[in-house]
């Protein structure tokens, strides 16, 4: 048994290990990437599966299904809340340009956006 | 166990000083709003990482007032750019700003 | 916005509330299992207490329905959510391992038109392609049911293509989960 249990501290340990060389990919992608709709990529990513791995790391340590169940609601409101909140920030990052256009090979919303524009300075 | 635990602290902790590194340069609004929102996944982590280490779970209700919170904050600041038409020249911006 | 509490005298807009509230169903059943799972106890107190603080919410944060289409497989929505969890870890350290390598010399936005013009569809396709690294949606239109996706170090025809790939592919396992017959076969037809 005290075999087990080292195996599954061991295996939290790496978790967090993984966790945390996560979020420094994205500290360091925030510092490289070029605009900001690039390092918004580069910031997206500890916020799901570094929050996972580490609560995959604190039911492995802990073992309880109590606090297994007490986690997954931290888990769900992250991911309904990250995308619509990443959503917003590169919709207004294009809206304010703050998009580095020479990066972008192809730009498909242009024309969509500024049909847009018209229509609400249209007044519509 | 406790070499490993060292090792992810230090990388949490190198990370979070990164963070703030893109916190000052900005240059914009947006690029701190996004890298205030690493620096507070950082701090939901380092929570969760805590009670991995001590072998708890009183900061659960921390950490789901975190990741429930994180966003609205990022909403209203992508809100509040997005009306001010200020920001759209952010070169000029931030010199003005310092 | 009406007021259903004094309308129900009418036999016509009392169906219509019932209508509405079976409608609400599955909103008020994930409401109350979420709060359940806030307090970490299954009890008779927390569920009583859930099911009116869902009711509460429900009529007084009042939103339109959201409109299932009424067909549901587990069995796709088990392939959904498995590919979904491998291209979540694969693309996470994908995306942190390019922090590290060559600079990034450009993107692209590209537009996705999906077969689906179901509302519920949509949305979870787009939060889907948002939650893994290297694509994020930064504009829906609605009417035509296109995604505007920003593809991180994107710089041949052939990362467009596999990107418009991964979004096209990603509707489709969502719609054989919990699309409509109408859409399901737009999917087999493209």
């Amino acid at each position: 048994m005290i075999d087990l249990d080292l195996v599954l501290d061991l295996t939290a340990g790496v978790c967090l290990v993984l966790a945390s060389l996560l979020s420094l990919g994205a500290a360091v992608g925030l510092l490289r990437f070029p605009d900001s709709l690039s390092r918004l990529h580069a910031g997206t990513k500890p916020q799901i599966l570094g929050l996972i791995l580490v609560i995959i790391a604190i039911a492995l340590a802990t073992r309880t299904w109590a606090t297994l169940l007490a986690l997954v609601p931290i888990v769900i409101f992250q991911l309904f809340t990250a995308p619509v909140a990443a959503h917003m920030i590169g919709r207004a990052g294009y809206r304010t340009r703050n998009v580095r256009r020479d990066l972008l090979m192809r730009d498909e919303l242009v024309d969509d956006v500024s049909r847009a524009e018209e229509r609400e300075s249209r007044g519509e | 166990m406790t070499v490993l635990l060292t090792i992810a602290g230090a990388i949490f902790a190198l990370s979070a000083l990164l963070a703030v590194i893109r916190v000052v340069l900005g240059p914009t609004v947006l690029d701190r709003m996004i890298a205030a929102d690493v620096l507070l996944t950082i701090v939901l982590l380092v929570v969760g990482a805590e009670m991995v280490v001590s072998g708890h779970t009183r900061n659960l209700v921390v950490m789901l007032v975190i990741a429930v919170s994180a966003s609205i904050a990022t909403i209203a600041v992508s809100r509040f750019v997005s009306q001010r038409p200020s920001e759209q020249q952010p070169a000029e911006r931030t010199e003005a700003d310092r | 916005m009406s007021e259903p509490e004094e309308l129900t005298d009418h036999p016509v807009t009392r169906r219509a509330v019932r209508f509405r509230l079976l409608q609400q169903l599955p909103l008020l059943v994930t409401l109350v299992v979420l709060w359940m799972l806030l307090w970490g106890t299954v009890s008779w107190l927390s569920f009583v207490s859930g099911v009116l603080v869902a009711v509460a919410a429900t009529q007084f944060f009042y939103l339109p329905p959201v409109e299932l289409s009424g067909r549901f497989n587990p069995f796709w929505l088990l392939v959904f959510l498995a590919h979904f969890g491998g291209e979540l870890f694969l693309a996470s350290f994908a995306v942190a391992a390019r922090a590290f390598g060559p600079p990034i010399r450009s993107n692209a936005i590209i537009e996705v038109d999906l077969r689906s013009h179901s509302d519920f569809v949509v949305t979870l396709t787009a939060t889907a392609i948002s939650l893994v690294p290297g694509s994020l949606v930064i504009e829906i239109d609605r009417d035509r049911a296109a995604l505007f996706v920003h593809v991180l170090g994107a710089r041949t025809q052939r990362d467009l293509d596999r990107a418009r790939r991964t979004v096209l592919a990603t509707e489709a396992r969502l719609v054989r989960a919990v699309g409509s017959r109408d859409d399901l076969e737009r999917c087999r037809a493209s």
